[in-house]
């Protein structure tokens, strides 16, 4: 180890634990001045001969030992915290996953515009006893350039409802041509609810008024529901299903199904803060 | 609507582990106090207007932040003396729902204390950087999500008798 790593390593050292250093020596040299001040120059066998050489000798240790403890209860907090950093990190990494999958399928692969969004969804079954609690989907991420459509919506779908109820049930399905919202207003809310299930007082509150839709399973490797993956567009002919079904039935279905069997443990969860009463 | 600071001295004084009440912590149960009063009463308990800036949740800053870092010992003695002299600065319910969130949080780490905010609805449910109307979301949470999530038998813990309400 050469000379210029040394001091390195003793700066970066003395730059942590500087507080340290400073109350040890500070505390020995205060006893050490009260105990000099009442002796003469060059004397030093009081230091083993009398009680006060003693007591003063096994506080300096103890003053010693105390600051070293620190040193390492301090090390190891420091280390702890860095552990805590790089966990967070990785939780804001793996956070960002799906998101930025959907972003490169929405904006390089499928080249969706203003109109368009992505939203991916996760199954969850029931946990209750009675087969027909049937389960629900949690919005996992959604993509959109319309910072309208970004929004989150109510996060949490009944499993029997609209396109997500559709899939379940079918695996994939396509519906468009939905009338205009705005100059259809009562037929187009009329369709909504006879083609899609959803009733017209949740479907009036929806972030986006779709007039198409495309929605497609995504099995884990076990064939069981991981998910649904939804497209829509306020364009009635917006999307393309051809491609969405070419798309879907391929390696894009198992890269999201990865995706979201990675980044679960990192997912929000409505369920704690139900079960803790919130 | 109660006053914060009220708020506050009533937390520090009823916490069972005072010493490890960080002012982070407290902001944090102040948030679960909004959340409890909105889901139970449709408003919230204070007048703070909770935002979440790039995923983290955030009181906005200005007189709040003295309210939090206010000295422990006299925030606690404050409620001592208001116990003590009759001043009722808090409603019994606001004071049930300040146990509720005591009771529900105080034995939990810092990681697993973080799990549950990061899991209120609130939260989940909007996106990167907002302003939360608690109000309006506990009435759509109450209504439309909670009710689901209940059909998948996950109940709210009943013992606490504020849950179900």
């Amino acid at each position: 180890m050469s000379i210029k790593v040394l001091f390195g390593h003793l700066g970066s050292w003395l730059e942590d634990n500087w507080a340290n250093l400073v109350l040890t020596i500070g505390t020995i040299g205060f006893a050490l001045s009260g105990v000099l001040a009442g002796k003469s120059e060059g004397d030093w066998k009081w230091l083993y001969a009398s009680d006060y050489g003693k007591y003063f000798s096994v506080s300096c240790v103890l003053s010693v030992i105390g600051g070293f403890a620190s040193w390492r209860k301090q090390r190891s907090t420091s280390e702890l915290k860095e552990t805590n950093r790089r966990m967070e990190q990785d939780k804001q990494s793996y956070s960002e996953i799906l998101p930025d999958e959907l972003w490169v399928l929405s904006n390089r692969v499928l080249r969706l515009g203003v109109s368009e969004r992505i939203s991916v969804f996760r199954y969850r079954e029931s946990e209750s006893e009675n087969d027909e609690a049937g389960g629900l989907f949690i919005l996992i991420t959604r993509q959109a350039q319309n910072p309208k459509f970004q929004r989150p919506g109510r996060k949490v779908y009944p499993e029997d409802q609209g396109v997500l109820g559709a899939v379940l049930n079918e695996g994939k399905m396509f519906c468009d041509d939905f009338p205009d919202p705005e100059s259809q207003h009562d037929e187009y809310f009329n369709q909504v609810e006879r083609h899609l299930g959803i009733p017209k007082k949740i479907a009036k509150q929806r972030t986006m008024q779709a007039r198409a839709y495309a929605g497609f399973r995504i099995n884990d490797f076990n064939s069981n529901l991981a998910g649904v993956i939804v497209f829509e567009s306020t364009n009635p002919s917006g999307l393309n299903i051809k491609e969405l079904e070419n798309l879907m039935s391929g390696e894009e279905c198992d890269r999201l199904a990865r995706l979201l069997e990675r980044s679960k443990p990192f997912e929000p969860k409505p369920t704690i803060a139900l079960m803790g009463g919130y | 609507m109660a006053r914060l600071s009220n708020v506050i001295s009533y937390m520090r004084y009823k916490y069972p582990d005072k010493q490890s009440l960080s002012s982070d912590r407290l902001k944090l149960m102040v948030f679960l106090a909004d959340w409890k009063s909105a889901i139970l009463c449709g408003k919230q308990m204070t007048n703070i207007r909770w935002e979440i800036k790039k995923g983290k949740l955030d009181p906005p800053k200005s007189n709040n932040e003295k309210e939090f870092a206010s000295p422990k010992p006299l925030s606690s003695i404050r409620y001592f003396l208001q116990k003590l002299f009759g001043l009722k600065k808090l409603s019994s319910e606001e004071k049930e729902i300040i146990d509720f969130v005591i009771e529900s949080s105080w034995d939990k780490n810092w990681e697993e204390f973080v799990q549950l905010i990061y899991s209120t609805y609130p939260i989940i449910a909007e996106q990167e950087s907002a302003k939360l109307d608690l109000g309006s979301m506990a009435s759509k949470y109450n209504e439309l999500v909670r009710p689901l999530l209940n059909k998948v038998g996950i109940d709210a813990p009943s013992d606490t008798g504020l849950a179900q309400s």
